[in-house]
């Protein structure tokens, strides 16, 4: 594909090249413009921020904003910063990851290696959660997680955010395993292997690609929710998203301190954006492995 | 005392019945071959008796044992399979001790098998790779190692050598040959190539449309099929199909061949012409193999005066195309006597060694 | 193979046939409590009288009734279908766009590969304060602009209640639009060279065999990206809390804000259930040609 249009924009020649790249780096300008215009108000001071212009470097760099945002800003009630509400969203973070992505893999490898009559039917029972606006769960969950006496806790988004994950995690390790061929699983069999010792021995480790996908993609969403955190936890146990908005939005102080503002929102974005940058090229690739060969 | 008896076995996935009413007793130490054209339902018979697919009807039973609703794991039986199924993850070792893992052989005893194995194979050399740095006959020993481990009561095989190239194919069946005659273990071996069948089985099933059509040893297959099928799908070049007349002369049968110069009487034997007697049509499919239809010399009884068609030349013998009753009816001979295309020759049979169809059922007379 | 134990080997082959459906068990029963029985409790709701708690007073269609009555709903579902129209048309656009040009042996893809698509890392929330911060309408991009000489330039659509949603559109899109290039170019890497050299030396320009050929033939990445945009759309509701709070007034409120402020703050969960009932009705029904295209593409693929 590409080799075939190279050779027509050549023709084009230079014009036609430098123009592209000019409308590429631009683009990139354009996406990156909020995360400079983050970092940089971050470390201004308010006065910097009033005086001077929305683009410019501060000087000096002053950190004020981050101490604030982690340990002494207001959000709604309490007056502590963000640490506590990002070590609530790590506690039901990692968890219901890890939960999601167990289930998600044990479901795919029992779909798709043990395939029995009706198993197809488990499976698009599985995937019908994918589409439905959660919206349509909010109000019988608040009802649930109150009769389990889970309402307002951490353990509750645990369970909310593993049950609505699993419909992904079994779609992306079902594509993956198809893949797999069906012999190994044979031979693992006459080996004298079981489900779970297959499973162990066999297709867990074969399943690295598709894991960093199921994590990468549970990690995002689960970190990046605000619609369970906000419908089902109040005060003390919001997950940070729901305690940067209150922080942000609900300060009734009467200046704006954009500077804690922009750390704070930085704070929150940090874990998926170094999750991004550093698996980011793993979650492409894992899906992609799954999808040609199968 | 039978290894292996599959008794009234029928196999159907949904509504399609793959496999009909198989009967299969193994005696112990055979080499027993399933051989049959692709979707026939040899890998479903072979993961039967390795319960890998539950049994639709009938029995199977290992050591006297009915089996049916054993786990692979609780039968004592070893398998190896198309696509080697080495675990990528694995290096050769661990591929060869997984099923002693599995269980529970202890870890002192599994090394010795290991390298008694690795030995067996000559792959000593090979233990700490993974299977992606081996090639595909490296692969495939493996496989087979790693099935010598548990030493079984009955090796499974389906189709292990279809992946390799046609050099290794053959040096890799002789092989074979060799460790079944060491192991004097019993085994199933699947293939679809019927020179693999006819080479390294005591005995072969063929099987066509989830039917054994014969179940026999490689003479009996090859001298005596069952039927045109059978006939059809043992020896290469394929055995030569001409539907022709049935008279009587003499008190004896004869069929009338014709190869574009008048119909010519050849005279059937005694016991074929027994074999007939109650036959009341008057076609009959006349089977004869390309090797017992040759250029005539002087002493050769009943010839057939034939043009030659095409000649392929094949290295040690050259096979000659020609009409007879306006079927293509291909003879045997060696390159030193071959004709050129075009030439007129007089083909001799040698009719003892004919076989006859119903042009109906197929199946054999005489 | 001669057990001690008949016990444990019977035990062991009910596992070994039971055990695959049993592991599936605990993933079948969630989704048909958490996803089946809820969606259809959430309906049942919304056919009931219920306010602060959820009651099994069945009232029919009372509170469709209502809702329909409600001007704010009005306001909602507006609000989506401009926000949704602008913002899937600008995402395929401009990842349509992106795609195409990234797609000419550019020396830096990957990087700009990455950099297009961080924001769909962060969350909706983030994006929502950071755009609210660049929008402010005397600190951010107008007073940029101003300061640059155009001292009469104006941008305040945050405040303005008939522009506000536009603000949505601005940062939903930049949020989005990276990973709608990245599906376009996944597309296009898939486009089987061949037919292009052929069109190609048959004469046709660049720009021609674009239009008639290749995008032609990322329909299906249309379809996926449509799909995905137009169920992102009615589910939002974290980008617009964050960053207009669904104001001024409720000039920017979607459903979603609906759903959540009448049935977790005014109490009438009837409503709210309601309301959350059409969004799915809304998701279905932009799913419908999707399946129709699916269905239709196997029954062409088994005739072959
Ligand atoms: N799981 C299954 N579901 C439905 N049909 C099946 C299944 N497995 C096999 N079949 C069908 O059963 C028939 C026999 O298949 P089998 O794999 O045993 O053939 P085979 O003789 O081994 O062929 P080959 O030489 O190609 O390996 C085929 O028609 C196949 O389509
Ligand atoms: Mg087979």
């Amino acid at each position: 594909m590409a080799a075939a249009t190279e050779d027509g924009i050549q023709r084009g020649g230079l014009i036609a090249r430098v123009l592209i790249y000019g409308v590429l780096i631009f683009a990139a300008a354009y996406f990156l413009l909020p995360l400079y215009v983050m970092l940089t108000t971050s470390f201004k001071t308010l006065g910097q921020i009033s005086g001077g212009s929305l683009l410019s470097l501060p000087s000096p760099w002053s950190t004020e904003g981050w101490s604030a945002a982690w340990s002494s800003a207001c959000t709604g009630g309490d007056c502590t910063g963000l640490h506590q509400y990002f070590w609530n969203s790590v506690r039901f973070t990692v968890p219901a990851v890890l939960l999601s992505t167990l289930f998600g893999a044990i479901n795919g490898y029992a779909l798709t290696k043990w395939r029995f009559r009706g198993s197809e039917l488990i499976f698009a029972l599985l995937l019908g959660g994918t589409f439905v606006p959660f919206q349509m769960f909010l109000l019988p969950m608040a009802n649930v997680l109150g009769k389990l006496g889970l309402a307002n806790s951490l353990a509750g988004l645990t369970l909310v955010h593993t049950v609505y994950g699993i419909a992904f995690t079994t779609l992306f390790c079902r594509n993956y395993y198809v893949s797999i061929p069906d012999e190994l699983v044979k031979a693992a069999r006459i080996d004298g292997a079981g489900f779970f010792s297959t499973f162990r021995y066999v297709i867990l480790p074969l399943s690295t690609p598709i894991l960093m996908v199921c994590i990468i993609w549970q990690f995002t969403q689960i970190w990046n929710d605000f619609l369970f955190g906000v419908v089902f936890t109040s005060g003390g146990s919001h997950p940070i998203t729901v305690a940067l908005n209150n922080l942000v939005n609900t300060s009734s102080t009467g200046i704006k301190r954009y500077n804690v503002d922009m750390a704070g929102a930085i704070i929150t974005a940090l874990p998926t954006l170094v999750v991004y940058m550093v698996a980011g090229r793993y979650f492409m690739r894992g899906l992609t492995a799954g999808a040609v060969k199968g | 005392m039978a290894v292996l008896n599959i008794e009234n076995v029928s196999k159907s996935f949904g509504d399609t019945e793959v496999l009909k009413d198989i009967n299969i007793e193994m005696a112990e130490g055979e080499f027993l071959i399933l051989v049959g054209p692709s979707g026939c339902g040899k890998s479903t018979l072979l993961n039967m008796i390795a319960g890998l697919e539950p049994i639709t009807h009938g029995d199977i039973t290992l050591d006297n044992l009915r089996v049916n609703e054993r786990s692979p794991r609780e039968r004592n039986i070893a398998m190896v399979f198309q696509f080697y199924a080495l675990y990528p993850n694995m290096n050769v070792r661990r591929n060869i001790s997984f099923g002693l893992k599995m269980r529970k052989v202890p870890k002192g005893e599994q090394a010795t098998i290991v390298d008694r194995v690795a030995k067996m194979l000559q792959i000593e050399n090979l233990l700490d790779r993974k299977p992606a740095q081996l090639s595909g006959g490296q692969r495939q020993r493996v496989a087979i190692g790693r099935a010598l481990a548990r030493d079984p009561a009955l090796f499974l095989f389906d189709e292990p050598l279809s992946n390799l190239d046609a050099k290794l194919r053959v040096e890799m069946r002789t092989e074979l040959k060799q460790l079944h005659q060491r192991l004097k273990t019993a085994m199933v071996y699947v293939t679809h190539d019927q020179i693999e069948a006819m080479t390294l089985g005591d005995r072969i099933a063929v099987m066509h449309e989830g039917k054994v059509q014969q179940l026999g040893t490689p003479r009996e297959i090859y001298d005596s099929p069952a039927n045109r099928y059978v006939a059809g799908f043992i020896g290469s070049p394929a055995m030569n199909f001409i539907t022709c007349d049935l008279a009587e002369r003499d008190g004896r049968r004869v069929v009338q061949l014709d190869s574009g110069k008048g119909p010519v009487d050849i005279e059937l034997t005694e016991a074929q012409s027994a074999a007939m007697a109650n036959h009341g049509q008057s076609k009959i499919v006349l089977g004869l193999r390309p090797e017992h239809l040759a250029p005539a010399r002087e002493s050769d009884g009943q010839s057939l005066d034939c043009v030659i068609d095409v000649v392929e030349p094949t290295g040690p013998d050259t096979y000659l195309l020609t009409r007879i009753n306006d079927t293509y009816t291909t003879a045997r001979c060696t390159p030193s006597v071959a004709p050129a295309a075009g030439d007129s020759i007089a083909l001799t049979f040698d009719i003892e060694r004919a076989v006859f169809f119903d042009a109906e059922s197929d199946k054999r007379i005489a | 193979m001669a057990d001690s134990s008949p016990n444990v080997a019977l035990l062991q082959r009910w596992l070994d046939r039971w055990l695959p459906k049993l592991s599936l068990i605990p993933s079948g029963l969630a989704s048909l409590i958490f996803i089946y029985a809820f969606i259809a409790w959430t309906i049942w709701l919304s056919f009931t009288s219920s306010s602060l708690l959820p009651s099994n007073n069945f009232a029919g269609l009372k509170e469709y009734d209502v809702l329909f009555q409600l001007d704010i709903w009005w306001v909602s579902v507006a609000n989506l279908a401009i926000f949704g129209v602008l913002y899937v048309a600008f995402c395929l656009a401009i990842g349509l766009f992106l795609a195409i040009l990234l797609d000419q042996k550019i020396r830096a893809e990957g990087w700009l590969r990455t950099i297009y698509l961080y924001p769909l890392a962060l969350s909706l929330v983030v994006t929502g304060v950071v755009w609210k911060w660049m929008l402010n309408p005397s600190l951010g991009l107008e007073h940029v602009v101003q300061s640059l000489g155009w001292t009469g330039f104006s941008f305040d659509w945050l405040i303005d209640p008939n522009m506000a949603i536009y603000t949505v559109v601005i940062a939903a899109v930049w949020q989005a639009s990276g990973f709608v290039t990245a599906l376009f170019l996944a597309g296009l890497r898939g486009i089987d060279s061949s037919i292009i050299k052929a069109a190609q030396m048959d004469g046709a320009s660049l720009p021609r065999v674009y239009l008639s050929i290749i995008i032609p033939s990322l329909r299906p990445v249309f379809f996926s990206a449509v799909i995905l945009l137009v169920s992102l759309a009615i589910k939002s509701f974290d980008l617009v809390i964050a960053l207009t709070g669904g104001g001024p007034g409720y000039s920017t409120w979607v459903p979603a804000i609906f759903m959540y402020d009448f049935g977790f703050n005014r109490g009438q969960i009837g409503l709210g259930a309601a309301a959350a009932t059409l969004m799915m009705a809304a998701v279905a029904l932009a799913m419908l040609p999707m399946l129709f295209a699916e269905l239709k593409e196997r029954r062409d693929g088994r005739s072959h």
